[in-house]
């Protein structure tokens, strides 16, 4: 399906306002020591359009990466380094996790969820992070069903 | 026509525009690919639309979704984005020039012409509500399941579904029962709303007669091709309108009853006649039939005179390759059932003993003694089927179990197994199974070799029974 990619990267006047920004969340941040470049911010939105083309989802905006940035800038695991490359990773982890759980959460709640599973239960690691949230997702999936199942059965 | 745009140039666009580029599914898209195609707009103006149109999206994403999330996946965006554009052509739709829909394009904030295409696709909607109220008042009692069904069943639902924020472009897929005129090229809630007009046109031209007379001519379409005409997907208005005109062309003063008699006499006038005198006469026919009817609403005689004008062709090419039958409905006699079915239903096997009976099947050597099993054992027509369908008779052996089978079994039969010849053209059963191609059901291919074996009295006695199975008496699966 074509329509990800024609919506999600549609007009460059856009790609530019979703850069400034993402460059604004500088004042906030820079006191924990991450300041996004211009190329830093086109990078996250570039890793944006590719992960919602990939994963067939359409975003307008770009409430996400800022939402995602507004709650890990304080993390002690995040540095000038990884910065980029950590919130892209999250990032996909957000949509998929998007996806796998049919839209039934919350973008605030999810981001939460990523949130708490990487400071407290993962120990700032993607890798476990990923590990687990497939095990989150199963779960999930298992008590929606069984939800449902219930609900069928009263009926 | 000139037109002027915001910035108070003049717009000298009427011969520019072709309005067959302009179709009325996507007509604000065809209106802006044809406005850049004539140099009417700028890229940076269609952008700019576009940006607007996304805006609406993003804020219609976030509506759907209450607020909880800014993506969705792509096809329920799809689905919105499809909706509010099918909005937008309603406004454009209802200026009164592609040109004056193309300025407001230009000038006007596409926010506000989508909202004022969400009230005209609003007023679409309560119209179409109206008009399904009216259709339900006009509904003909015929027994036929799929118009039955599209206006008790799928009308309905797809107004409980409809949605005109996210919704406005889905048709009704679902929707069976198929009008004489369908117009394929709108969609969404403004089919649904041409297709309650011309439902009820036909209902009103339906009333016009008796509604015995209807059921009797369904009936006898059915009788016509062999099959139960409550489950074929037929149109009622073209069958009554059809031999409503063969009826007064054949001199019967009223009603829709055809003999054999009067279909010789038809027959041979018509094929006397060249085709400038057969328009003529049908078309002095519609006007008896619309006087003797006195049918004088505007509507519905709209529709007798588009409909006669097809209804012209199609008569004039059956009667240059001599196949009148195709259109003329004649009077069948109905025939009191005086059979017994060997088979019951209620007397299926359970999966289990059905298993164990085709191993015991399976061991026997001796064609005599499998079908004495089959004759002992098996009692549902449905077991008998499965059993057919088990691989566990070869060649000669279905020949030896047919040849023990009753006329009627044969005819149930040969419904299944030539479901298709029979219901698309049928033409005796005959010619159904000298023309029969291959098929990969064995037990079809040995029944037909079967019926190409058997008397000719054979085949027209079982031939007489296929009028007779009932569809809704007897379930084959």
């Amino acid at each position: 399906m074509f329509l990800p990619m024609v919506l999600n990267s549609l007009n460059p006047l856009l790609k530019e306002t979703f850069v400034n920004e993402l460059l604004k969340c500088n004042e906030r941040t820079k006191d924990y020591g991450l300041v996004l470049t211009p190329e830093g911010a086109e990078s996250i939105i570039e890793a944006r359009n590719n992960i919602l083309n990939s994963l067939g989802r359409v975003d307008m905006g770009i409430e996400v990466a800022l939402g995602l940035i507004e709650n890990f800038y304080t993390s002690t695991f995040i540095n000038e380094e990884n910065y980029v490359s950590v919130l892209n990773e999250f990032q996909e982890i957000f949509y998929y996790m998007k996806n796998e759980t049919e839209d039934m959460i919350s973008d605030d709640k999810l981001i939460c969820i990523i949130k708490d599973y990487y400071e407290n239960l993962c120990g700032g690691s993607l890798e476990l992070l990923k590990s687990c949230l497939e095990e989150f997702i199963h779960d999930f999936r298992r008590k929606a069903h069984t939800a449902e199942a219930g609900l069928g059965g009263e009926e | 026509m000139e037109q002027r745009d915001n910035s108070g140039q003049t717009l000298a666009v009427q011969s520019k525009i072709n309005s067959t580029n302009l179709k009325k599914s996507q007509y604000t898209i065809a209106l802006l690919n044809e406005s850049f195609r004539v140099g009417l707009m700028s890229r940076e103006e269609i952008n700019n639309i576009q940006i607007q149109i996304m805006q609406i999206l993003k804020e219609l994403i976030a509506r759907y979704t209450k607020g909880e999330s800014s993506s969705v996946c792509a096809y329920t965006a799809e689905s919105i984005l499809n909706s509010i554009l099918y909005c937008i052509d309603a406004y454009a739709l209802g200026c009164d020039s592609p040109e004056e829909a193309i300025c407001h394009l230009k000038s006007l904030q596409i926010s506000k012409l989508y909202e004022r295409g969400v009230k005209s696709v609003s007023r679409w909607l309560e119209e179409a509500r109206e008009l399904y109220k009216k259709v339900r008042k006009n509904k003909l009692n015929v027994g036929l399941e799929s118009y039955d069904h599209t206006i008790n069943e799928d009308i309905p639902l797809y107004f409980t579904n409809c949605g005109i924020v996210f919704d406005a472009h889905n048709g009704a897929a679902s929707i069976d029962y198929q009008l004489t005129f369908d117009d394929m090229s709108i969609n969404g809630i403004l089919y649904m709303k041409n297709y309650l007009e011309h439902l009820w046109i036909e209902n009103a031209f339906c009333k016009y007669f008796n509604s015995e007379d209807i059921e009797k001519l369904l009936s006898d379409f059915g009788r016509t091709i062999g099959m139960d005409y409550k489950i074929e997907l037929i149109n009622i208005f073209e069958l009554v309108f059809n031999n409503a005109v063969f009826a007064i062309l054949a001199g019967i003063p009223e009603g829709l009853r055809i003999s054999q008699y009067h279909f010789d006499l038809l027959s041979g006038k018509l094929k006397a006649l060249d085709d400038s005198e057969i328009d003529k006469y049908i078309c002095q026919t519609v006007e008896k039939l619309v006087k003797n009817m006195n049918i004088c609403e505007l509507n519905i005689l709209d529709y007798i005179y588009r409909y006669k004008t097809v209804f012209t062709q199609r008569v004039i090419r059956l009667v240059r390759i001599d196949s009148l039958r195709g259109i003329i409905l004649t009077e069948k006699e109905e025939i009191k059932k005086g059979y017994t079915i060997l088979f019951e239903n209620g007397k299926e096997m359970k999966i289990e003993d059905f298993n164990l009976f085709i191993k015991k099947l399976m061991k026997l050597k001796n064609t005599e003694d499998k079908i004495a099993l089959i004759k002992s054992g098996i009692e549902s027509l449905n077991d008998f089927v499965d059993l057919l369908a088990s691989d566990c008779l070869f060649g000669k052996e279905f020949e030896a179990l047919f040849n023990e089978l009753g006329d009627m079994e044969l005819a149930i039969l040969a419904k299944m197994a030539l479901y298709e010849e029979i219901r698309s053209d049928f033409r005796g059963l005959r010619s159904v199974i000298s023309e029969k191609k291959e098929s990969r059901v064995e037990w079809h291919i040995c029944f037909v070799e079967f019926l190409k074996k058997s008397g000719i009295d054979r085949i027209e006695s079982i031939e007489r029974l296929l009028g007779e199975i009932d569809y809704t008496e007897i379930s084959f699966y």
